[in-house]
C-alpha cells in the first residue's frame, strides 16, 4: 500500500456553487489542491461515485494527485468572480507538507480579500495561523474541525489513518486562542455505535471546553464503494450491528442502500444534539459571515430562512415547506438591491413580487427586516 | 541504535503510546524520534513494537 504522488496541471480549479450551501458551510465556492486523501477513512464521503469521477476509489488514499498550479489557477480565477465565502485548501499529510499548496492558496484569498471557511481533520493548519489571522483580520474566517466523535475504538476501526484526535482537539484549542471562530463538525455520527447521548455529549463539551463554538451534526452517508466499506470496518468492529445498519438504510443483500439514513432517524439527531449543545452553551449552527455595505441585510435575512429550513427539518416537515423557505432564501441571498429599502419603499407587496417569495413568506420577510433595523 | 520517522506521517500518533522508553514526540509535521533514547524495544519486545502499530509504514530504521 505504498503511498504516491502524481503532480499535474489542471485547467481550473475554482467550483462555483450556484447558490450558498446555507445553513451548512454558507460557501459560495470550493477549490482544492489534491484529490485523494491519505488518512483514507472508510466512511469519507468522497470515495463515493459523484465526488471521485472516474478515479478508481480503491486507490484514493494510495494515490494523491497534486494540482501543481493550484494558486496560480485561483489568482487567476478568483478575479473574475464576486468577492463570497470560499472552501479552500487540504492540509493532509504527507501532500500539505511537501507541497504547501494550501498555504499558496491561502495567500491568493487574502490577496483578494475573500471570506475563507475551512473544514479540516489535519492539525498541520495551524502552521498556517498567521496567514488565517490574516484574512480574518481582512475579511472573515471560519474553521470547522472534522471529529466524528472521540472514541478511540471507532477511530481504530473506520480511521485508522486519520490525524489523532487529541491533535485535532489542540488546533481546535490553537485556532480559538487566536481569535478564529472555530467549530466542530460531528460528522459522520456513527449510526447505533456512536450515536448515543453519551457519543455526542462528549465530543460537544471537548469542542466546548477548547474554546469551539458550535457543532455541526450530520449522519453518515452510504454511496458504492464506500457503502460497502464502512459495513466492512462495522463487521470487522461488531458483527452484532451489521443488521440495525442494512434496516436503517433499507440495504437488501445484492442491492444498493439508501444515501441516507430515514428522516425520522436524522431528525431524532439533530434534536439530541440541538438539546446538548443548548445544554451546554454552544450553537448547532455557524454563524454565516455578513459583508459590509448594505446588500448585508439580504444576507441576514436569507441567514433567517436559511436556518428555518434546518428548523423544518429537524421537526419533519414536509419537503414543499422546507424548499419554499430554500428558494426564497436563494432569491433573497442573490437580490442586487438592499431588501430593507424595497421593503421601505413598497411595502410588502414589492417582497411579495420577488421571485419564489409570494404572500406569507412575503409577510416572514418583514417581520425580520423589523426585527433587524428597528424603527424610530 | 534507532529508528526514524519520514514525512509519510500522517499525525495519527499510534506510535507515541505504544513506546517503552517514551521517545516518540509530537513535532509540527510529523511525530519524532529522540535518537539518544530509542533503544528499538531492545528488551521490551521482540520487534519495535510501533513499527507494527503505524499504519502507513513510515517508521524505518536509520
Amino acid at each position: 500500500m505504498s503511498l504516491r504522488f502524481q503532480e499535474y496541471r489542471p485547467r481550473r480549479i475554482l467550483n462555483v456553487h450556484k447558490h450558498t450551501d446555507g445553513p451548512w458551510f454558507w460557501s459560495r465556492y470550493s477549490a482544492h489542491p489534491y484529490i485523494g486523501c491519505r488518512s483514507g477513512c472508510e466512511f469519507c464521503y468522497l470515495r463515493g461515485g459523484h465526488y471521485l469521477g472516474r478515479r478508481d476509489p480503491a486507490t484514493f488514499d494510495t494515490l494523491i494527485q497534486v494540482k501543481l498550479n493550484a494558486a496560480e489557477l485561483l489568482r487567476r480565477e478568483l478575479a473574475r468572480v464576486p468577492t463570497d465565502v470560499i472552501v479552500c485548501g487540504d492540509w493532509q499529510q504527507p501532500a500539505e507538507d511537501r507541497y504547501r499548496l494550501s498555504r499558496a492558496m491561502l495567500e491568493v484569498v487574502l490577496d483578494h480579500g475573500f471570506p475563507l471557511f475551512v473544514v479540516e481533520r489535519s492539525p498541520l493548519l495551524i502552521r498556517d495561523l498567521d496567514l488565517l489571522q490574516e484574512i480574518q483580520r481582512k475579511t472573515w474566517v471560519g474553521v470547522v474541525y472534522s471529529i466524528s466523535n472521540l472514541d478511540q475504538r471507532l477511530k481504530l476501526a473506520f480511521e485508522p489513518r486519520s490525524p489523532g484526535l487529541r491533535r485535532r482537539l489542540q488546533a481546535v484549542e490553537q485556532l480559538a486562542r487566536a481569535g478564529i471562530r472555530v467549530g466542530v463538525s460531528l460528522m459522520p455520527i456513527l449510526p447505533a455505535i456512536g450515536d448515543d447521548r453519551q457519543h455526542l455529549e462528549e465530543t460537544i463539551t471537548a469542542t466546548r471546553d477548547h474554546g469551539g463554538s458550535f457543532v455541526l451534526a450530520g449522519g453518515l452517508t452510504m454511496q458504492g464503494v464506500q457503502a460497502e466499506r464502512t459495513l466492512q470496518a462495522l463487521e470487522r468492529l461488531d458483527s452484532s450491528q451489521v443488521s440495525r445498519w442494512r434496516k436503517l438504510y433499507r440495504w437488501q443483500p445484492g442491492a444498493w442502500p439508501d444515501y441516507g439514513p430515514p428522516r425520522a432517524y436524522a431528525s431524532r439527531l439533530g434534536l439530541t444534539v440541538r438539546e446538548l449543545c443548548e445544554q451546554h452553551g454552544m450553537l448547532d449552527r455557524m454563524p454565516r459571515y455578513i459583508p459590509p455595505g448594505p446588500l448585508g441585510v439580504n444576507k441576514r435575512l436569507a441567514e433567517q430562512f436559511f436556518l428555518r429550513t434546518y428548523d423544518l427539518e429537524l421537526a419533519q416537515a414536509p419537503n414543499w415547506r422546507i424548499w419554499a423557505y430554500r428558494k426564497a432564501a436563494w432569491t433573497v441571498d442573490d437580490w442586487p438591491e438592499p431588501l430593507d429599502q424595497v421593503y421601505s419603499q413598497g411595502g410588502a407587496e414589492a417582497l411579495a413580487a420577488l421571485p419564489e417569495v409570494g404572500d406569507r413568506l412575503a409577510g416572514e420577510l418583514a417581520d425580520c427586516i423589523a426585527q433587524l433595523a428597528p424603527g424610530p | 541504535m534507532a529508528m526514524t520517522i519520514t514525512d509519510e506521517c500522517i499525525l495519527c500518533g499510534a506510535c507515541e503510546p505504544e513506546c517503552p522508553t517514551e521517545s516518540i514526540s509530537e513535532g509540527d509535521t510529523i511525530y519524532l524520534i529522540n535518537v539518544e533514547t530509542c533503544v528499538e524495544c531492545v528488551g521490551h519486545a521482540d520487534s519495535p513494537t510501533w513499527v507494527a502499530v503505524c499504519p502507513v509504514d513510515c517508521i524505518v530504521k536509520l
